[in-house]
């Protein structure tokens, strides 16, 4: 089967971390399995199969960014029960599908922003780490609201984000400061909200986030400051309510250290984790577009959002893509 | 010999050296040239007065610093005191110099020796920074013929774990290199945390490098014990009377490593204080302590009451010796 080269170029993206932040790559997966439906000249037939093609392929992107297949899951699931109760034309069913993912998620981070910006208060000094669309949009609302709050932003190695972050509330007038990520702890006491993104939230209530989230959390507990998550539903990973686990990407040891490093310290071994696991008990809240929430009530979202589709569409589909051995 | 230390003094408060044993051993011995320089007791006390404050105040935090230079000053008075001509003088400081800088080898060599009996067989050590005393400690315990490997983080800002790194690596040990942030990732992986400190106060508080204190509270978190290296040169008389250790923060644009530095607002200390709680001991020439005991230790060495002059108060002693007031 036949790629369009609009769907390399997403894949290739978000592998190379042009694309980058579990909502940009959720919206992405979804324009590109747009496009190639778009694009699909087959039989009626064929269309699901095609999409599962190309969704297994964009999957095999990025090991952990749950919202990556639930974007694909939303639109095959819907391709799919349609197919089953013979709606027609399928190519139509995708195309609206699409839209509609990407525009609910893009609703998300702003209806998350409504909702965060009431919990910080005038003055309040947050920490974020990486760079979270989702966290900028409550710090974002909060200052829009006139609340004068003031930022450390950690620089977050390896790749450095916090400086998108630092640029971002520089342009928009909030004070900020950038900090090594190990200055954590020594800035923690200023420190009244800590308001961090995520990844992938798991069934328990545990948050995947970028690497060094969950030293930042423990360290907020230990100054009792704390800590926020922002996270729209579809970065609820289905699977771990099965007891699956998040898988923890480790990337290329040349965005740590260069490669004369390397070559000069054969016997170094340098590891790259992406992200790390913030345990439910140091996290106060997550907030979703749909609410506030306790961390442990994480499995009752998923519940919500995929409980028809237990046994059903989104099992069958997610066991289809697995079975492509990708 | 003026500008090799203008030069020192600015590679001490950029944490250029940041080894503490190595900004004592350099400052020392150019403090021994530039008396050598001058023709008379006069110049000496001019450019004494001029740069010891300077040079003590481009490291503020370091114990072992301020420690030494006051020995050397308090052989210089009692040079005087005797009546010593100004050539004597000069070799009786040339004989301190070399007495303090092998007191101090010795020091962290009994350390070193001592801290590397609580290393065991195929056991994982986490350290950062660049430290001699735990460089030596873990070179002892690989030439014993132990089997071990390190864990070893980036260190930013200054990034002098790379070095760390190279240095165990050239020893034969097997080492891991990975970013700060990622320490409470790897905290389940580790045996043992080591590390060195540039002061330690009267409570058993230890300051050392930036995220020290990060490691500590994530090695408490995870029931992982914590190993301070600390020669009793490096105990900070002077907190015992109340004084806080000052952390200096460094200069912002020195921490950059970015290719987009305009514009950036950063804050970075070069050191934290990690608290006596999330420390097990402290690892001495005179043997391992806990923390709790520094003040034991404080007494047996400067006696009760203290008998402790200030580096001001020496200063002014040798200025009065001069003949110059009257």
């Amino acid at each position: 089967m036949k790629l369009p080269a609009e769907v390399v170029k997403v894949f290739e993206g978000i592998k190379s971390m042009r694309i980058r932040g579990a909502g940009r790559i959720a919206r992405a997966a979804a324009r590109a399995l747009e496009v190639a439906a778009k694009g699909y000249e087959g039989s009626e037939e064929g269309l699901l199969d095609y999409l599962v093609y190309v969704a297994n392929y964009l999957k095999s992107s990025r090991p952990t960014a749950v919202s990556l297949p639930n974007a694909l899951n939303y639109v095959l699931s819907r391709v799919k029960a349609a197919k089953d109760r013979g709606i027609m034309p399928l190519k139509e069913v995708a195309l609206k599908a699409a839209r509609e993912f990407i525009n609910y998620s893009l609703r998300a981070v702003e209806i998350i922003g409504e909702i965060g910006a009431k919990r910080v208060k005038d003055g309040d000094v947050i920490l974020t780490h990486c760079n979270s669309s989702a966290a900028l949009s409550i710090i974002i609302k909060a200052w829009r609201e006139g609340k004068e709050v003031k930022v450390y932003a950690t620089e977050t190695r390896p790749k450095f984000q916090g400086y998108l972050t630092f640029k971002t509330l520089s342009s928009k007038g909030i004070p900020a400061r950038l900090i090594p990520d190990s200055a954590v702890r020594y800035f923690m006491k200023d420190v009244d909200k800590v308001i961090l993104g995520a990844d992938a939230v798991a069934a328990n209530g545990a948050v995947v986030n970028k690497i060094g989230t969950s030293l930042i959390a423990l360290s907020a507990h230990e100054a009792r400051v704390r800590v926020f998550i922002a996270a729209e539903t579809y970065k609820f990973s289905p699977f771990t309510l099965f007891g699956e686990l998040v898988t923890i990407e480790e990337r290329d040891p040349r965005e740590v250290v260069n490669s004369d490093y390397l070559l000069a310290n054969p016997g170094i071994k340098v590891r790259n984790p992406a992200f790390d696991v913030t345990p439910p008990e140091y996290i106060d809240a997550i907030i979703t577009e749909r609410g506030i929430i306790a961390p442990q009530a994480a499995s009752l979202v998923l519940m919500e959002e995929y409980g028809r589709a237990i046994g059903g569409c989104l099992i069958k589909v997610t066991v289809d893509m697995e079975d492509e051995g990708l | 010999m003026e500008k090799k230390l203008s030069k020192l003094i600015e590679d001490i408060r950029t944490g250029k050296i940041y080894s503490s044993t190595d900004v004592v051993i350099s400052s020392l011995r150019v403090l021994e040239g530039l008396a050598k320089s001058t023709n008379n007791l006069s110049e000496l006390i001019d450019l004494y007065h001029k740069y010891l404050p300077v040079l003590i105040k481009a490291r503020p935090a370091s114990a072992m610093l301020a420690n030494s230079v006051r020995e050397l000053l308090t052989s210089i008075v009692s040079a005087l005191e005797r009546g010593l001509s100004f050539k004597e003088l000069l070799e009786e400081l040339s004989k301190k110099r070399t007495e303090i800088e092998r007191r101090i080898n010795e020091a962290i060599n009994s350390a070193a020796l001592i801290a590397s009996r609580r290393i065991q067989e195929g056991d994982v050590i986490l350290t950062n920074s660049y430290s001699r005393s735990v460089l030596r400690a873990l070179k002892v315990t690989k030439d014993r013929g132990a089997n071990f490997s390190v864990y070893v983080t980036e260190s930013r800002p200054g990034s002098e774990g790379l070095l760390t790194a190279s240095r165990l690596s050239s020893l034969g040990i097997p080492v891991t290199l990975f970013v700060d942030s990622a320490v409470r990732y790897f905290m389940k992986d580790v045996d043992k945390v080591l590390i060195s400190c540039e002061a330690v106060a009267a409570n058993g508080a230890v300051v050392n490098k930036i995220g020290t204190s990060l490691i500590a509270l994530s090695a408490h978190e995870a029931r992982v014990r914590v190993f301070v290296i600390g020669i009793t040169y490096k105990f900070n008389p002077e907190t015992i009377f109340g004084e806080l250790i000052e952390i200096a923060e460094e200069e912002p644009q020195a921490t950059l490593s970015y290719d987009v530095k305009e514009g950036i607002k950063s804050l970075s200390p070069l050191f934290d204080v990690t608290p006596p709680e999330y420390i097990d001991a402290i690892i001495t020439e005179r043997g391992i302590i806990a923390p709790q005991a520094v003040t034991t230790v404080l007494r047996e060495i400067y006696g009760w009451p203290f008998k402790l002059e200030g580096i001001e108060g020496l200063l002014e002693k040798l200025e009065n010796y001069s003949g110059r007031r009257e």
